[in-house]
């Protein structure tokens, strides 16, 4: 994303507390014009409020929140250009298909003509022509998904909040839904703001990942960012789940470093940290990089503790001096038992250094 | 499609017949009876139009256009008043919507006769209403509410009213207040998610609430009575008058099923469902 542009959202220092809890603490961050965004947290996070901040239908205590240039921190969620595909789909039920996508036209009193032709074109786009006279009681739960979006995009907002919109959907329709999504992003050129729990949805689809604990985004970036440079502890283990190795500092500059495990060194990535030598840090490294080895070699040695067979990939989780350690084994060519001693190899600048 | 076990059709068999005796066979007799001819005190064999064109005569006609009249005037003002009371009272926080729906149930538990009395007291010339409101000074004389037609009207809505309340507030309260959110959300204001949202999701309640108004309305004699000194002919208290006074039991049969085929109209209107409830 170009940085000339005005962001369409501008999220400036704003804070949320219901009671005396706070949901969302000073947080602020732009969205481009144009741009895919998912805010991944697991739930508590605080992902929720923050969308219906976004979307009008919660206040903010403080900050402000500016759409297209313009404050919209207290405007009501009718008075905004923003739609929102709820998680619970929210389709009227005493309408049918037609009237439910057909709504957001209607109130803005567009002429009948304009409003067939447009729920034609929004129905198709999600390809449920031909269900207009339903109701959303004879629909399964991937076309109330699919009309929950026309419904939504209908009326083209500047951006499109999506609240877990596949979270009730069984799998292999998730998966299609994805692909789908961006593509309908794509086609509508449509801003859309993304909400969900599930990694692999916000690596599939964004364009950038924000990875959101306790009120805050801890990592804002692209999707290999986030998976390949995680900038701590809660990021690397909630995306893709690494291992995050107490190590001590050895030498090393802004790009790779030398530290410490287990009595062998490793050369990670230096993530721009250069703390002093001897310093405790912290390297995460993910499983798939590392390789597991029956036969001994200059690895680090481990005892394996459990293996989980998870489809075409061996979960084998061992144990460094204390620390557990999951890699994936790719293959079945060598036999591994629990309670077995094999040999851990890292390879060179597979990790990368993270906050303490 | 669940199939319904045959052993829960077997052991409602009681209840089938319990209904069956209780229920539809008097109404059965009180359709043969009103067709039978009158005999002195009491009723003869054979067939006769005679009861219903009694019904349809000038003055009993104009005692159903008064019940009716009575009868829409107290279901509107219970709409009115109910509605909004329902609705509003389950959406608010909870420990406020435990206090409403106690505060019309609680009056329940002492017989309605009873309260009805309580109303002669705050209605009666120089009664509570009256002290009120020349202490305040809003009147200069007692207003002798007591045996007039509002008071009737009052009475009726006194009695009523918990009724719309319970069946607004048993549908408002399932409202799911995603899909106000969602109309909120794709552009519509308040007035217009109230009629476009609200109103329609809330409209069974209403239509329940309407039927368990308007039909006992039209029956509630008893109210005319004490509040309305009789004054006001209900075809409540014209049923009560044949079958105790007059002993016209088959002119109060004929009566009675000309109302029950009213309110069945009425009935068979309101409740049916709306598609797409189905």
């Amino acid at each position: 994303m170009t940085s000339q542009t005005t962001p369409i959202l501008q999220i400036q220092h704003i804070s949320k507390s219901f009671g005396k809890t706070e949901v969302i603490r000073d947080l602020s961050f732009d969205v481009a014009a144009g741009e895919f965004l998912t805010i991944l947290g697991a739930s508590g996070c605080g992902k929720t409020t923050l969308l219906r901040l976004v979307c009008g239908l919660e206040e903010a205590d403080a900050g402000a929140i500016v759409l297209d240039g313009k404050d919209v921190t207290c405007a009501d969620p009718n008075h905004r250009a923003v739609n929102t595909v709820f998680q619970n789909y929210a389709l009227f039920p005493h309408m049918t298909v037609y009237d439910n996508v057909a709504y957001a036209l209607k109130i803005a009193r567009r002429p009948k003509a304009e409003i067939k032709e447009k729920v034609a074109e929004a129905l198709s786009l999600v390809q449920m022509n031909g269900y207009e006279k339903r109701y959303p009681s004879e629909l399964s739960g991937g076309q109330k998904q699919r009309v929950a979006i026309a419904r939504a995009v209908i009326a083209r907002p500047k951006i499109l909040l999506l609240d877990e919109p596949l979270g009730a959907l069984d799998l292999n329709l998730r998966h299609a839904m994805q692909i789908e999504l961006k593509n309908l992003q794509k086609t509508l050129g449509i801003t859309f703001l993304y909400i969900t729990h599930d990694q692999e949805e916000a690596l599939n689809m964004s364009d950038r990942v924000a990875v959101m604990h306790a009120g805050g985004f801890l990592q804002l970036g692209t999707p290999s960012e986030i998976y390949d440079s995680p900038q701590n502890a809660y990021v690397a283990r909630f995306v893709g789940e690494a291992n995050v190795l107490a190590c001590t500092y050895e030498r090393g500059d802004k790009e790779s470093a030398c530290v410490r495990f287990a009595d062998r060194s490793l050369t990670v990535r230096s993530g721009g940290h250069t703390p002093a030598a001897g310093e405790a840090v912290l390297a995460a490294v993910r499983g798939e990089k590392i390789r597991v080895s029956a036969a001994e070699t200059d690895g680090i040695p481990a005892t394996v503790t459990s293996l989980n067979f998870a489809g075409g990939v061996m979960r084998v989780t061992v144990d460094v001096s204390g620390t557990p350690i999951t890699a994936m084994r790719y293959g079945l060519d060598q036999t591994i038992s629990v309670g077995q001693q094999v040999w851990l190899e890292i390879p060179e600048l597979a990790g990368i250094l993270i906050e303490n | 499609m669940i199939k319904k076990a045959k052993g829960a059709t077997l052991a409602l068999l009681p209840l089938y017949l319990f209904a069956l005796v209780f229920v539809v066979g008097p109404l059965i007799l009180m359709l043969v009876l009103s067709f039978a001819p009158q005999d002195g005190w009491s009723y003869g064999t054979g067939f006769t139009w005679d009861n219903y064109r009694a019904v349809f005569s000038a003055s009993y006609l104009n005692i159903f256009a008064t019940s009716l009249k009575l009868a829409v005037i107290a279901t509107l003002a219970v709409i009115v008043i109910g509605y909004p009371f329902g609705l509003c009272t389950a959406l608010l926080p909870g420990k406020w919507t435990r206090f409403f729906v106690a505060s019309q149930m609680i009056p329940y538990w002492v017989n309605s006769l009873l309260r009805l009395y309580g109303w002669i007291i705050i209605f009666r010339a120089n009664g509570l209403l009256d002290q009120v409101l020349m202490g305040v000074g809003l009147t200069a004389e007692p207003l002798k509410l007591l045996y007039t037609y509002p008071a009737v009207v009052v009475g009726m809505i006194y009695v009523l009213l918990p009724f719309m309340f319970t069946s607004v507030y048993q549908v408002a309260e399932k409202l799911d207040l995603s899909l106000v959110e969602a109309s909120r959300d794709l552009g519509a204001g308040g007035v217009r998610t109230f009629c476009s949202v609200i109103l329609p999701m809330t409209l069974p309640g209403l239509k329940t609430g309407v039927v368990l108004t308007f039909i006992p309305s039209m029956g509630l004699f008893f109210i005319a009575q004490i509040l309305g000194g009789n004054k006001t002919v209900l075809v409540g208290s014209l049923i009560e008058e044949l079958l105790m006074k007059a002993h016209n039991q088959p002119g109060a049969a004929a009566l009675s099923v000309i109302l029950m085929l009213m309110t069945a109209v009425v009935c068979v209107f309101l409740l049916r469902r709306a598609k797409w409830q189905k």
